[in-house]
């Protein structure tokens, strides 16, 4: 009787444990990395990553005038999206239906103090809910606007952030670009004040069924706004620098399933209605690489691809040159969904998937170098991860289930990667090859790594060695190259004897012609 | 009796050249071995693993690590086996000549375009370059081609059927050969089934009587 209490309890305390949505606030975790090889086969790979911090809250520390310290803490909601400024401040948008707000940290994960521009503090703005102005007193106030949601200093209504998917720091400018889904708007800031600078609604002239509720964002060099709307199948909606309506841009191919080809070319017209239409798949997320072109994701299940890089043409120009293409994980029934995409200056991109709470981590070539994280309730893992960004070499990334962002910093293994692949992307042929080698010390399965240091050898003229780190690395078409430059060494130097061999074998051939018919002249004789 | 004899080698080329001269020969005349056929056909299997495992790593995509060598020797030969019993079977039913001994040769003494071939390009792939690839897969093509000649040719010459007579029962050796693989597999899972129940009783048995 006394076992079966105590079993009741134990099942119990397990279901509770279980709805616990956020346990352990633990200083590390130690991830197990993969890669996949040429084959499709799962490699281990050292971790590139570890935690490094966990952050649930914003808390706002204020001094009053008699000199007493107070804290206000503003935990997040629903955290949907992240992004880092050059100057290392983290900007998370929270955005729940009702409310929305806008975090701005400094890197080391407190909030971050608001100055204008004299240098005196601004109060009440960080985290940014309440769009704010500044009045005649040099004081940030609440911006008022009229009934169209234009700021007008006559009227009292204030206007406030709503369900905010998506920010973009666009350092050219130093503004500040929130998505305001909730109020289907853009709002853009002032970079260092946080203050209203100007909306940008619906343009009127603006086409399609598109409803103008923007999710991402992202701004370019000639400051042309890319915006994302959830479950578009019409493509990127691309704003002009003063708000007015450019294009639709980059449009996703649906992949053509002949079975369906089939039932359609046969169906009537009144069964096609009723048949489900075949949507250009939705982009998910869209950023800007160090180049200039936009990178966008799609997890719909429907697209041919998952990642883009698009260029002004809307084409996708992505580099898949790996040994596996740009998909995430392997496998039939492990397709990852791309939710956000983070990119270096360098190019060296990081998908986050939803599915299996992956980041993805490929350089600018497409070549696959680790893959970490994983779903759970523990501290480090994710349950519905949203947004993904760069912090110089950390990877910021925010989680919508668990309420948080975590910063992760990258181990031993992860700087070598990414200093290879920078000095890789730079053309520092030796500085990569000397990072490659300290990659493959600590992980000896990573086929990117010899192909690295085999395209250096290539480069010297080094072809047997080019060989054999190409063979390694499974690269048929560089080992090509290499073998190319090799049986040309190889035929030079020995010139003399394939020379013989060839002269002695024509007149072999040549004689025993000769030899025959004079036999047969004979026999007719 | 001798079993190979000189004359038995002289028809096996004879009938590559002169195919519905040479495999005439072989059906009417006895010129044909099952001996050479079958030492083909080991050649041709054991080819397929050093071609496996020795294609220069230009061409060759197969993972060598999980290179499976009894398998690729056994599937080559049942591929042949099932081939040549499933012909026979269907030929047998609509007034075909050939025994299943004559089947079996033609099919063999075919096989020397495909061995001939693929020793080619498994030893010439060791020296070629990407852009070259393209010069080795047209050998290749080419002796495919000259392969299922050679079979279309010596079967109907076995068989002595007409062009479309001869290409019908090709189809339907097709079929023939899936209804054996499907029936084949339909007997090992019944055998499964029973083994594991005769196996379950007696557990019972030997449990009950304990």
């Amino acid at each position: 009787m006394m076992k079966r209490i105590i079993a009741i309890m134990l099942a119990a305390l397990l279901i509770l444990a279980g709805s616990v949505s956020f346990a352990a606030t633990g200083s590390s975790n130690v991830y197990q990395g993969y890669t996949f090889d040429f084959y499709g086969n799962i490699k281990s790979t050292p971790a590139a990553f570890n935690l490094s911090m966990v952050i649930t809250e914003g808390t706002v520390y204020r001094t009053n005038s008699k000199g007493q310290t107070s804290a206000t803490s503003f935990p997040f909601n629903t955290v949907s999206d992240v992004c880092t400024t050059s100057d290392g401040r983290i900007i998370v948008a929270d955005g729940n239906p009702e409310t929305g707000r806008v975090y701005i940290f400094n890197a080391d994960g407190t909030m971050a103090t608001i100055y204008d521009e004299n240098g005196n503090e601004l109060t009440g703005i960080n985290p940014i809910n309440t769009i704010k102005t500044l009045n005649d007193k040099g004081r940030a106030s609440n911006l008022t606007v009229d009934a169209n949601g234009m700021p007008d200093s006559s009227t009292k209504t204030t206007t406030s952030l709503k369900g905010c998917e998506g920010v973009f720091f666009h350092e050219k400018t130093n503004e500040l670009y929130i998505a305001d889904s909730g109020n289907q708007r853009i709002v853009v800031l002032d970079g260092t004040t946080f203050l209203f600078k100007r909306f940008i609604y619906r343009p009127a002239d603006m086409t399609g069924a598109t409803e103008f509720k923007p999710a991402k964002l992202a701004v370019d060099n000639a400051d042309r706004i890319y915006v994302v709307v959830k479950s578009s199948y019409e493509g990127i909606i691309e704003l002009n620098e003063d708000g007015s309506f450019s294009r639709y841009f980059g449009v996703n191919e649906p992949t053509i399933n002949l079975l369906d080809f089939f039932w359609k070319s046969i169906a009537t017209d009144e069964q096609k209605e009723k048949m489900g239409k075949t949507y250009a798949p939705a982009f998910n997320n869209v950023t800007l690489d160090g180049e200039g072109f936009i990178m966008a994701v799609t997890s719909d299940s429907a697209a041919t691809k998952s990642v883009f890089r698009l260029n002004f043409a809307g084409a996708n120009v992505l580099r898949e040159m790996g040994n596996t293409p740009v998909v995430g994980d392997l496998g039939p029934d492990a397709a990852s969904a791309f939710t956000d995409i983070a990119v270096k200056p360098y190019g060296v991109y990081a998908v986050l998937d939803k599915t299996r709470g992956r980041i993805f981590m490929y350089n600018f070539d497409g070549e696959l170098l680790t893959v970490f994280g994983s779903m759970g309730n523990l501290s480090g893992q994710f349950r519905n991860p949203t947004g993904i960004a760069w912090l110089g070499d950390k990877l910021v990334v925010t989680d919508s289930g668990l309420k948080c962002m975590y910063i992760f910093e990258p181990t031993d293994f992860g700087m070598a990667l990414l200093n290879a692949s920078e000095a890789y992307y730079n053309g520092d042929w030796d500085e990569a090859t000397s990072w490659f080698e300290e990659v493959l010390r600590l992980c000896a399965n990573l086929e990117t790594a010899y192909v690295g240091i085999g395209k250096n050898k290539l480069m010297q003229e080094e072809y047997e060695e080019a060989m054999r780190y190409f063979k390694l690395g499974n690269n048929h078409e560089f080992y090509s190259k290499a073998y190319k430059g090799y049986r040309t060494i190889v035929m030079k130097e020995n010139f003399g004897i394939i020379a013989v061999v060839a002269v002695v074998a024509i007149g072999a051939v040549l004689w025993s012609e000769v030899a025959y018919h004079r036999k047969q002249r004979r026999l007719s004789k | 009796m001798k079993l190979l004899t000189k004359d038995k080698l002289q028809y096996w080329g004879h009938s590559l050249l002169h195919p519905f001269d040479g495999f005439f020969e072989i059906r009417f005349r006895n010129h044909g071995s099952l001996l050479i056929a079958t030492a083909l056909l080991v050649i041709y299997a054991i080819l397929r693993c050093l071609s496996y495992q020795y294609t220069g790593f230009v061409m060759n995509m197969n993972n060598i690590d999980e290179m499976d060598a009894l398998s690729i020797f056994i599937s080559t030969i049942s591929v042949v086996v099932l081939a040549s019993v499933s012909n026979w079977t269907i030929t047998t039913l609509f007034n075909g000549k050939g025994k299943l001994k004559d089947i079996y040769i033609v099919i063999c003494y075919s096989l020397t375009v495909l061995i001939v071939g693929d020793a080619i390009v498994t030893f010439a792939s060791n020296f070629v370059t990407t852009e070259e690839v393209m010069i080795l897969t047209s050998i290749q093509m080419v002796c495919y081609a000259y392969f299922v000649f050679l079979l279309i040719a010596g079967l109907g010459t076995v068989h002595e059927y007409s062009f479309a007579g001869n290409l019908a029962s090709m189809v339907m050796t097709v079929v023939a050969a899936a209804v054996i693989l499907f029936i084949g597999v339909l007997i090992f899972t019944m055998l499964e089934r029973m083994y594991s129940f005769v196996a379950s009783v007696t557990e019972e048995l030997m449990r009950r009587l304990q």
